[in-house]
């Protein structure tokens, strides 16, 4: 009897896709959730299965923290706000959609309610923002991406240009054009509807896109809609 | 359509979501309005710069941090705060309706498609005659598709394969059950991929009648799971014909989106990154 985990590759694609596809009945977000067994445990009151998924998820969760927040010692501070927050009340989440989906909420709420948090304060990143928008405080803008030192740079341009972005388009231009989620998981997330999710990246994309016109437009002139280039 | 019409849909015909008709109105717009044009290679060129960001550097220690506060009785599970955990911050109970149905599947590989497993060595069509993955490559044999012995158009009942020729690979079952019980980590998958981009490469046609034979329900995740990897390996461009061939609507989007450099496709949110 051969060991099923080891079986050659027997079958052309849509035979093996045909046999997966039936033998998955259960095809709900949480039954194909990675992180299902470990949060079963966890709620089953199994500490360690909790600090399996912090370990596992830690790196994205201050990931998309630094997006958000801009500030390394801040988005430490909250990655840990949002595990504890989750531990605090994470028995509560039934599996009715994926885990990291409840954590990527549980984190975007958590940056979003650091900012409040702030009351009237300027924050560092609004002020890097205000500096931007007046054109001051920027490196030089090189136009060659192959150019190494220069692709620092640009980096650090854009990651300034993000932090300049309203929360609330920032959340779904994170979630979507980096992070990688689809506009439904980011509606998810946002717990917005998904043609507002679109809307808002959208206008991201499109504010961004403004920020950065020194590295994106085309070289030599910039020209309206409607107007022949120079 | 006039000039605003066509800015606001932008984003959208990037990601290859507007109608048909609506994006054939906005092509044709394009390609007599030089302003518009620009505005889209602009947008096109913001969306790469954020594609090209580099994951930020996690310091060390976060999780430490917080299993040691747990430890020490930080947070405890509560139930009176619930109410404004919920509403700052929290899981609606209603979640079994959320969209993320649309990720059905997708995040059973997470795991697999790790940057150190999808090493890419195919950067240009000349290289990729027999495209190479070298930390996922089969124990033996190539992983071109023909080498890995899956053809289009094979019929169930068919004879086996050449099983010498198609290596250690797994079943695909076996990754996908191993990813569910959230094992892996390994390259062991990998080379599926490599099989589906190869296939590509060397029967554009027969890729598409492979996709658009797969059951509707598991199509989609399949896709989602090919594109992640072509855009991982830099293999987009070999699997852009295949993709456009097939009848499937969801094929042709994602080939879309690749021609036009729309964001990233991720099948799994968190793993791998």
């Amino acid at each position: 009897m051969s060991d099923p985990r080891v079986e050659l590759v027997t079958q052309p694609l849509w035979k093996q896709a045909s046999a997966l596809s039936s033998s998955a009945q259960d095809l709900s977000p949480s039954a194909l959730d990675p992180d299902r067994e470990l949060v079963d445990r966890w709620q089953a009151g199994d500490a360690a299965a909790f600090e399996v998924l912090i370990r596992r998820h830690e790196r994205r969760v201050f990931g998309l923290l630094m997006r958000m927040l801009g500030n390394v010692q801040e988005a430490e501070d909250v990655a840990q706000e949002t595990f504890l927050n989750l531990h605090r009340h994470g028995h509560r989440f039934r599996s009715q959609s994926r885990f990291s989906t409840f954590l990527y909420r549980v984190a975007v709420n958590a940056a979003l309610n650091r900012r409040r948090s702030l009351g009237r304060r300027r924050s560092r990143t609004e002020a890097l923002g205000r500096r931007q928008e007046a054109g001051d405080d920027l490196p030089a803008s090189p136009r060659d991406p192959e150019d190494a030192t220069a692709g620092g740079q640009i980096q650090k341009q854009v990651q300034r240009a993000i932090l300049t972005l309203p929360p609330h388009l920032r959340a779904p231009l994170v979630l979507f054009d980096i992070e990688g989620l689809s506009y439904a998981e980011v509606a998810g997330v946002m717990r917005v509807a998904e043609g507002t999710v679109k809307s808002r990246i959208h206008r991201a994309r499109q504010a961004l896109r403004e920020r950065l016109r020194d590295l994106v437009d085309d070289a030599g002139s910039r020209h309206a809609p409607g107007e022949e280039p120079r | 359509m006039t000039h605003a019409h066509v800015l606001l849909r932008l984003s959208a015909y990037l990601e290859a979501d507007l109608a048909p008709a609506e994006e054939a109105s906005l092509e044709a717009h394009l390609a007599e309005c030089a302003g518009c044009a620009a505005e889209l290679r602009a947008l096109r060129r913001a969306i790469e710069l954020l594609h090209a960001l580099p994951a930020p550097e996690a310091p060390m220690g976060i999780g430490d941090a917080v299993i040691e506060r747990l430890r020490s009785g930080e947070g405890r599970p509560t139930r009176w705060g619930w109410p404004l955990f919920q509403l700052f911050g929290g899981e609606s109970w209603l979640g079994g309706l959320a969209p993320v149905a649309a990720a059905l599947g997708v995040g059973a590989v997470a795991w697999l498609l790790t940057p150190d497993v999808l090493a890419p060595v195919v950067r240009t069509r000349e290289a990729a005659a027999t495209p190479r993955f070298e930390s996922a490559a089969p124990a033996r044999g190539s992983a071109t598709a023909s080498g890995l012995t899956l053809t289009a158009g094979e019929k169930a009942g068919d004879a086996a394969p050449d099983r010498g020729r198609a290596g250690s690979l797994p079943n695909i079952q076996v990754c996908l059950e191993q990813a569910r019980l959230g094992g892996g980590g390994s390259g062991t998958c990998a080379p599926w991929y490599a099989w589906f981009v190869a296939k590509a490469l060397e029967d554009a046609g027969g890729f598409a009648d492979e996709v658009d034979r797969l059951p509707a329900k598991a199509r989609g995740p399949w896709l989602r799971r090919l594109a992640e990897f072509a855009q991982r390996s830099g293999s987009t461009h070999l699997v852009v014909d295949g993709l456009r061939g097939s009848r499937d609507p969801g094929a042709v989007r994602i080939a879309r989106r690749f021609e036009r450099g729309g964001g990233p496709i991720r099948t799994a949110s968190w793993q791998g990154r």
